[in-house]
């Protein structure tokens, strides 16, 4: 297991991907030049490397020349959206691209299809005794099948993506019921409870009155 | 039809009427010749028979067309009879016209004597009955019973058949005359459209793209003028073309440009947003979500606020008026931040008064500054200067800092080209500095000169107009 690679020159963008992905579990390194990348690439191992296109002194298009002989999978990330540099992109090599501005499921989705596909990784989620695969939408505790509506099983990979993080009530309905339903507060708080019952997490996640719910980080021992 | 063709086909047109023309009229010439020369010899011999007819008449003492008629038949007897005589045609009529002997051949018809009678003598004609072809010549006969004519018919059938003869060698001579003038004028005219195909192939590839034909000197003069002007014609179009192109690519660039600086600000801003929004996270990343969401909005205020100054002057017209240089230094001094990383030294030309509007050319120099600061001066100064240059006055800002190499000159003025991207970021550059102070520039009628050499520093100069009157 090996660190995911972000190279953008804009600090906060590598910043922001970086965040994202270490929710999933998936630790990152930054580069901010393509000089920096160059190096980092030629001297370490990574599992993927996110790579912005515009870069000030390496461009990304070149920057591939370094990576191909290294086999690491690549998803470009660009804020050009000319059909001709996504596919001069793929062409050179890369698995994926991702237009900014983006939002965090659609990274999260790309980077974990990628890392499948190309046997980085496994892609499973894991808490406690539960196994949960995203792209099968399946969920396991110890080994047995737990059968979940498409809602439970959202809000759970919403909470699993967000661990220990309280996510509020909005947010969540948002995220699982999507902008233009309106399902009430008591639609959210009835479908939790039966997802704690159903993975027999009642300890696990926690109500945090008012203002939502939050999943539990395991401790390390 | 093509020109060289129709060329063709005119030419031997001509030539075929020429010669056809003029090879029958001599042909018939010599016919009508031989005609005569063989009257000549006919008439002497009708002459002779008629003379030997009339003696023998004469001497037989004939006075009725019966007896006539036999002595005529003697004659004839006695003449065939003789031996190696050429064969004589010839008959005998009355003055009602009844035969009284006839040796002619069956071609010449009865009608053909009585014309012949009828024309008289000294009068020639001709009777033709298939191939056969007659001299008919006729005279009375004087002697014994009046009213009696000699008609005698000679053969000139091989005076035509010698004339057709002719006109067929020279039919073959015409024709084969006219195959060789053929192939020379096919090969004339295409030589002489040659230059016409060339100018078509040329037109042809610049509608299909290839702008840089050329149409090559052919030697013949008239060709070569519209050669000449389809060229110019063809250059116009190429430049117009390049400059088109050149537009093109330039304002593709703009949008990239603009593209990517709109959607990086906004990626940060939508992403650290969405952060906040989904759940309590820990105080020290609310703090930095938060910050990184200040500056990059800063960062899209400050790209509109460039973007919309560059458009605004782009349609502006300005009064320019007199102005101190001195003073504009002073203000560009003031407005630069406390914390400014660089020192300025001023060597101003204190009469210096300059033609233009002061808030403006503030800005040009303020930018100009900045810039210069930014490139990492090696004396940590940036130089303001100002010197009589003619009848006006140069500005000039420079600096010892980082330069830029001779091919990022041209492009520098184009607006979001930075040189050194990571050093304008941290500058807080919106890659719109330079654009502005070009159209600042540009209003005052003047343009920005810059040279530079990487390492060694930059000096951009401006030259205004003078300002007293």
């Amino acid at each position: 297991m090996y660190p995911v690679l972000v190279v953008d020159d804009e600090a906060p963008i590598a910043e922001l991907i970086s965040i994202t992905l270490s929710q999933i579990g998936l630790p990152c390194v930054q580069a901010h030049s393509g000089s920096e990348a160059a190096d980092l690439i030629e001297t370490r191992k990574f599992d993927l490397i996110l790579l912005d296109v515009m870069l000030p002194d390496v461009d990304g298009f070149e920057l591939m020349d370094y990576i191909r002989p290294t086999g690491t999978p690549v998803i470009f990330l660009t804020a050009r959206t000319a059909v001709d540099d996504r596919v001069r992109g793929l062409k050179l090599g890369a698995y994926d691209y991702i237009v900014k501005p983006f939002a965090a499921p659609e990274l999260l989705a790309r980077v974990e299809g990628v890392l499948r596909h190309a046997g980085r990784r496994d892609t499973l989620l894991r808490a406690w005794d539960v196994v949960v695969d995203p792209e099968a939408r399946t969920a396991a505790k110890n080994g047995v099948p737990v059968p979940l509506t498409p809602h439970e099983f959202d809000l759970l990979l919403a909470l699993l993506h967000n661990r220990g993080i309280t996510l509020y009530r909005s947010a969540l309905l948002e995220l699982v019921w999507g902008m233009d339903a309106e399902p009430s507060n008591r639609t959210l708080d009835i479908h939790m409870s039966r997802l704690r019952r159903k993975l027999g997490w009642d300890d696990h996640i926690r109500t945090v009155p008012r203002v939502g719910y939050m999943l539990e980080e395991e401790e390390t021992p | 039809m093509t020109f060289s063709r129709k060329l063709t086909l005119g030419i031997l047109l001509l030539l075929c009427l020429t010669l056809s023309l003029g090879g029958g009229w001599t042909i018939d010439r010599n016919l009508d010749f031989a005609l005569q020369r063989a009257q000549t010899q006919n008439a002497a011999l009708h002459q002779r028979e008629r003379s030997a007819l009339e003696q023998a008449l004469r001497t037989d003492g004939a006075r009725n067309t019966v007896a006539a008629a036999r002595t005529v038949l003697d004659y004839a007897a006695e003449l065939q009879s003789a031996v190696g005589a050429q064969p004589f045609y010839f008959s005998v009529l009355d003055e009602q016209g009844t035969t009284l002997y006839s040796s002619l051949p069956a071609a010449v018809r009865y009608a053909a004597q009585r014309g012949a009678i009828a024309a008289g003598a000294r009068q020639l004609s001709y009777t033709a009955e298939g191939s056969a072809r007659y001299m008919l010549l006729a005279s009375p006969l004087q002697g014994s019973l009046d009213g009696l004519w000699l008609v005698s018919a000679y053969d000139v059938a091989p005076l035509y058949a010698e004339r057709d003869r002719q006109l067929r060698q020279y039919f073959l001579l015409e024709t084969a005359a006219l195959v060789l003038a053929g192939a020379a004028a096919a090969l004339f005219s295409r030589r002489m459209t040659r230059p016409l195909r060339a100018l078509q192939t040329a037109a042809r590839s610049m509608a299909q793209g290839a702008y840089d034909r050329r149409v090559p000197v052919c030697g013949q003069r008239e060709f070569d003028a519209l050669g000449q002007d389809f060229n110019q014609m063809a250059d116009a179009v190429e430049s117009r073309m390049d400059a088109l192109r050149q537009e093109s690519a330039r304002q593709s660039r703009f949008v990239a440009a603009f593209t990517h600086e709109l959607k990086t600000p906004m990626t940060s801003i939508l992403g650290y947003a969405d952060l906040l929004r989904m759940g309590e996270q820990p105080a020290e990343r609310r703090r930095q979500a938060a910050d990184y969401i200040y500056h990059e909005a800063g960062r899209l205020e400050t790209l509109s606020r460039s973007l919309l100054q560059l458009l605004g002057l782009e349609q502006e017209q300005i009064v320019l008026a007199p102005v101190a240089v001195r003073l504009v230094f002073g203000d560009v001094r003031r407005s630069l931040p406390e914390d400014f990383p660089a020192t300025i030294c001023t060597d101003c030309d204190p009469q210096a008064v300059v033609l233009a509007q002061r808030s403006l050319l503030g800005d040009l120099v303020r930018n100009l500054v900045l810039n210069a600061a930014n490139s990492g001066p090696k004396d940590g100064a940036v130089h303001l200067g100002c010197r009589r240059q003619g009848d006006g006055w140069e500005l000039t800002v420079s600096d010892t800092g980082c330069g830029m190499a001779a091919q990022e000159l041209p492009r520098i003025t184009e607006p979001f080209y930075m040189v050194d991207k990571s050093r304008a970021r941290r500058a807080g550059g919106s890659g719109l500095g330079l654009s502005l102070c070009a159209e600042i520039a540009r209003l005052h009628g003047s343009t920005l000169t810059f040279v530079s050499e990487p390492g060694r520093g930059t000096t951009v100069s401006l030259h205004l107009k003078e300002g007293r009157e």
